[in-house]
C-alpha cells in the first residue's frame, strides 16, 4: 500500500493490483500465465467475498448486540454465503497444514455448493492440491502459503476500498495483463479495451435492453457494453466454451456487481444455452469477438443416412458455412439471435469474412440483400495480444428489416479507420479520438474522403457483394506522374549537395591531419 | 610508453557518471496526455537519434521522492541484449526518464555528449561491450562495467571534428540512399516514355 492509503486505512485499486500482480512470482516459470491466472482471479475473489462476509458479520453481532441466532438467520440472507471453515481468514491461518491445497478446494467447494445458484460450476476448473500444476506436496503447499500470505495484505472489505469500482476493474486488469504475457494463448479469453469500447459505442446499448455475447471470454466485452447503457438498467447474457473462461466470466460480473448476468458454459454454435422457451433467447445487443476462422467448428457434422446434421434452430437457412471457417457460423448466430426489426449487432471478424467467396459469399449476399449490413469498419493491425492482422467490424442493425423502424436505409456505410492509430512498442492503440472519430463518422454517415463512404446497396451488389473495403473507400494516395525532369532537377541538386559534404569532410578529415 | 600514451585511454568512470535507468516492475503502459516521457531502450533509432514526439508518455512514475529525470546532453546506452546503441538526450519539455534498460551517462567536463555517444556506438567499442556483458539469457551490461570501459578521449576540438565527421558520412549515406531511389523512379518513368513513343511508330 502507499504511505497515504496505509495512512487512510484504505485499500486503492492499485493495491489491488500490484498485490495481485506480485503474487503471480509464485507461479511464474512454473505454469502458464494461461493458467496461473486461475488462481490468482480466484484468490481475488475468495479474498474478497470473505471479506465482505467478515465485515458484515461484525456490523449483524454490534447491531444484533452478540444474538447469535438471529445473527446466523441474517448472515443466510447474504449476497454469498461462506460456510464454516471456508473464508480466506481461516484458510490463511491454516497455511502451514500440511494439506492446505486440499483445504483450499474443500473451503472452494463448500462456497460452490452453499452458492450454488450464483456459483455452481465456477470452481470446478482449479485444483489447488494439484501435483501436476502446483508441483509435489512441499513445493505445493509453499506455493499457497505464498500465495495466501500476499492476498492477507489486502484488506477489501466494504468502505475499506478507495475507489467504487476498484476490485472490478482491478480484475479486468489483472486480465488483461494476463492476456499479454499469455500472447498468443490470449485470444481465448480477453479481447482488448480499446476493441470493446468501439463494439459498445457503435450499438449503443439503451436502458432495459438486453446484452449478449455468445463467445464472451472472460466477460469483459460485455461489461464495456453495459457500462455504455449508463445505468444499471440491463440484463446480461453469455455463453463460452471454455470451462475455465467462463468461470471467470461469471466471477468478473460479480465483482462488478452485476449480479442478474446469465454466463452459461458450453459451445455456442453446437449446442447454444442461451434458450428461452425451446426457442434461441432473443437480445436488443448482440456484441462478440469470436475466434477468428475456427476450423472444425461442427459444420459437417452428419446425420446417421449421411445427409448434413439439421441445425435444431435452424439457423443456417442462408446456407451453412464451411466447416473449415466458422466465422459466418458466428455472424449468422448472432444475427438469429438479435431480436427480429430491433436487435443491433457488432461483431469483429478477420477480413476474409468481407470478400471470401463459396458458401460464405453466398451467406454475405443474403444478408445484404435482407438488408441487415448496417456498417464495414476496418481497424488498424496489431490491436490483439493474439494477432497481428488487421480486423474489421461488422454491424447489423435489424431495424433495416422490411417494416423495421430504419427498413428505409438500404446503403452500407463503410469506414476505414486502419490509418488511425498510435504506435506503441508491441501493439497499436486505438486512442479515444481515434474511437470517437469512427463513432463520429457511424452516427453521421457522411462521406469522409479518404476514411467513409456511405455505399448504396446496388454498387455492392455490382461488386458481387464482395466488401473488402479498398473497393469503396479509395485510400490510395495517387502517385503523381513522374517528371522525368523533376526528377533530373533533384538528382543535380543531390549531387551538388553531395559534393558539398565530401568537401566539408575533407576539411575536417584536413584538421584531423589527414590529407585527402 | 611515454606518459601521454597511457593517458590516451580512460575509464569511463573518470570522465563521466553513470546510473541505471529507472526500474518499471511492470509494462509500462501508454497514457494519453502523461506529462513524464519515457525513454526505453527501442527508442534510441539506428543513428543514435531519440525523438520525443515518439516517446510513451506515462503519468507517475514508480519511486519515491523526485522523478530522475533525464537532462538535455545525457547519453543514454542500451544495457540488454546483443549491441548497445547510444544516443543522447535531446532538448525536450516536461519531464523525461530512462527505464532500467538503459544506463544513464553524464559526460564530465573533458568529453563532448555527442563525441562519447559516437564513441560508445564505433564498431569496435560495440565489441568490447559484448564482451563485458553476462546474463543467464539475456546479455546484460552492468553499471560497473561500463565504467571500466576504456574510452579514447581526444581534445575537446577534435572531438567536435570527429563528431562534425560521423554526421558528414552519415549524411552522405543518406543522400546516396535517395539518389539510387530516384534513380530508379527515373529508370521506371524512362521505360514508360520509351514505349509511349515506340506505339506511335
Amino acid at each position: 500500500m502507499t504511505d497515504q492509503n496505509v495512512q487512510a486505512g484504505k485499500t486503492s485499486m492499485d493495491d489491488i493490483k500490484r498485490v495481485a500482480w506480485a503474487a503471480c512470482n509464485t507461479f511464474r516459470g512454473l505454469i502458464d500465465p494461461a493458467e496461473y491466472k486461475d488462481y490468482i482471479l480466484i484468490m481475488l475473489f475468495l479474498k474478497f467475498i470473505s471479506d465482505v462476509w467478515k465485515q458484515h458479520l461484525e456490523d449483524n453481532l454490534r447491531d444484533l448486540k452478540g444474538d447469535e441466532v438471529r445473527v446466523q438467520r441474517r448472515m443466510q440472507r447474504e449476497r454469498f454465503v461462506m460456510p464454516e471453515g471456508s473464508t480466506f481468514d481461516e484458510l490463511h491461518a491454516a497455511r502451514d497444514s500440511d494439506n492446505i491445497g486440499e483445504r483450499v478446494d474443500i473451503a472452494l467447494e463448500a462456497i460452490e455448493s452453499t452458492n450454488k445458484a450464483k456459483l455452481g460450476g465456477v470452481f470446478r476448473n482449479v485444483s489447488f492440491n494439484s501435483a501436476t500444476k502446483l508441483g509435489e506436496t512441499k513445493d505445493r503447499n509453499r506455493r499457497i502459503k505464498n500465495l495466501l500470505d500476499d492476498f492477507a495484505k489486502l484488506d477489501l472489505r466494504p468502505g475499506h476500498v478507495v475507489e467504487d469500482e476498484a476490485i472490478g476493474e482491478a480484475y479486468i486488469y489483472l486480465i488483461e495483463r494476463f492476456a499479454s504475457e499469455a500472447g498468443k494463448k490470449a485470444g481465448e479469453f480477453y479481447t482488448p479495451l480499446q476493441v470493446s469500447r468501439v463494439l459498445a459505442k457503435l450499438v449503443a446499448p439503451k436502458s432495459g435492453e438486453r446484452i449478449c455475447d455468445p463467445a464472451c471470454g472472460s466477460g469483459s466485452l460485455l461489461i464495456e457494453t453495459a457500462y455504455e447503457v449508463g445505468s444499471k438498467d440491463f440484463a446480461l447474457f453469455g455463453q463460452e466454451v471454455n470451462g475455465g473462461t467462463h468461470a471467470l466470466a461469471k466471477l468478473n460480473m460479480f465483482l462488478h456487481d452485476i449480479d442478474g448476468a446469465r454466463i452459461e458454459w458450453g459451445d455456442t454454435l453446437n449446442n447454444p444455452q442461451l434458450i428461452e422457451d425451446d426457442k434461441l433467447a432473443v437480445f436488443d445487443i448482440v456484441v462478440a469477438n469470436p475466434p477468428f476462422s475456427l476450423k472444425k467448428w461442427g459444420g459437417n457434422e452428419k446425420t446417421e443416412d449421411g445427409k448434413p446434421k439439421p441445425d435444431r434452430f435452424n439457423r443456417w437457412h442462408r446456407g451453412l458455412p464451411p466447416p473449415s471457417t466458422g466465422d459466418w457460423a458466428f455472424i449468422t448466430h448472432m444475427v438469429e439471435t438479435a431480436k427480429p426489426k430491433l436487435g443491433r449487432v457488432a461483431v469483429v471478424v478477420p477480413h476474409g469474412v468481407l470478400f471470401r467467396g463459396g458458401a460464405e459469399g453466398k451467406i454475405r449476399e443474403a444478408m445484404i440483400r435482407e438488408n441487415l449490413l448496417d456498417a464495414v469498419i476496418g481497424l488498424p493491425s496489431n490491436l490483439f495480444q493474439s494477432t497481428s492482422i488487421p480486423v474489421a467490424v461488422l454491424v447489423f442493425d435489424r431495424r433495416r428489416e422490411k417494416s423495421g423502424a430504419r427498413a428505409e436505409t438500404t446503403d452500407v456505410l463503410f469506414i476505414d479507420a486502419s490509418r488511425d492509430f498510435k504506435q506503441a512498442k508491441t501493439q497499436n492503440i486505438l486512442e479515444s479520438a481515434h474511437t470517437a472519430k469512427i463513432i463520429e463518422t457511424y452516427n453521421t454517415r457522411k462521406d469522409v474522403e479518404r476514411y467513409a463512404r456511405d455505399v448504396p446497396a446496388r454498387e455492392i451488389a455490382e461488386n458481387g457483394f464482395n466488401l473488402n473495403i479498398p473497393r469503396y473507400v479509395d485510400t490510395f494516395e495517387a502517385e503523381t506522374e513522374v517528371d522525368v525532369r523533376a526528377v533530373q532537377v533533384e538528382i543535380e541538386q543531390l549531387e551538388a549537395e553531395l559534393l558539398k559534404v565530401r568537401e566539408r569532410m575533407v576539411g575536417y578529415l584536413k584538421e584531423l591531419g589527414v590529407d585527402a | 610508453m611515454p606518459k601521454a600514451c597511457t593517458a590516451l585511454k580512460v575509464p569511463l568512470a573518470k570522465i563521466a557518471q553513470v546510473r541505471p535507468g529507472l526500474s518499471f516492475r511492470e509494462a509500462i503502459r501508454h497514457v494519453e496526455g502523461g506529462s513524464i516521457s519515457v525513454v526505453q531502450a527501442g527508442d534510441i533509432g539506428v543513428d543514435g537519434v531519440i525523438n520525443p514526439a515518439e516517446l510513451l508518455r506515462i503519468a507517475v512514475v514508480p519511486v519515491q521522492g523526485g522523478i530522475p529525470e533525464l537532462k538535455q546532453g545525457q547519453v543514454l546506452l542500451q544495457s540488454r541484449g546483443q549491441s548497445y546503441r547510444a544516443g543522447v538526450v535531446p532538448p525536450h519539455h516536461g519531464a523525461m526518464v530512462a527505464t532500467a534498460s538503459l544506463l544513464v551517462i553524464t559526460p564530465g567536463a573533458t568529453v563532448l555528449s555527442a563525441y562519447l555517444a559516437h564513441f560508445l556506438n564505433d564498431p569496435v567499442t560495440q565489441a568490447e561491450l559484448r564482451k563485458r556483458a553476462a546474463g543467464a539469457t539475456i546479455a546484460n551490461l552492468k553499471r560497473s562495467e561500463l565504467e571500466d570501459l576504456e574510452v579514447l578521449v581526444p581534445s575537446l576540438e577534435d572531438q567536435k571534428r570527429i563528431v562534425a565527421l560521423g554526421e558528414a558520412l552519415r549524411q552522405q549515406s543518406r543522400i546516396e540512399a535517395r539518389l539510387v531511389e530516384l534513380r530508379r523512379i527515373q529508370l521506371r518513368a524512362l521505360i514508360e516514355e520509351r514505349a509511349e513513343r515506340n506505339r506511335g511508330r
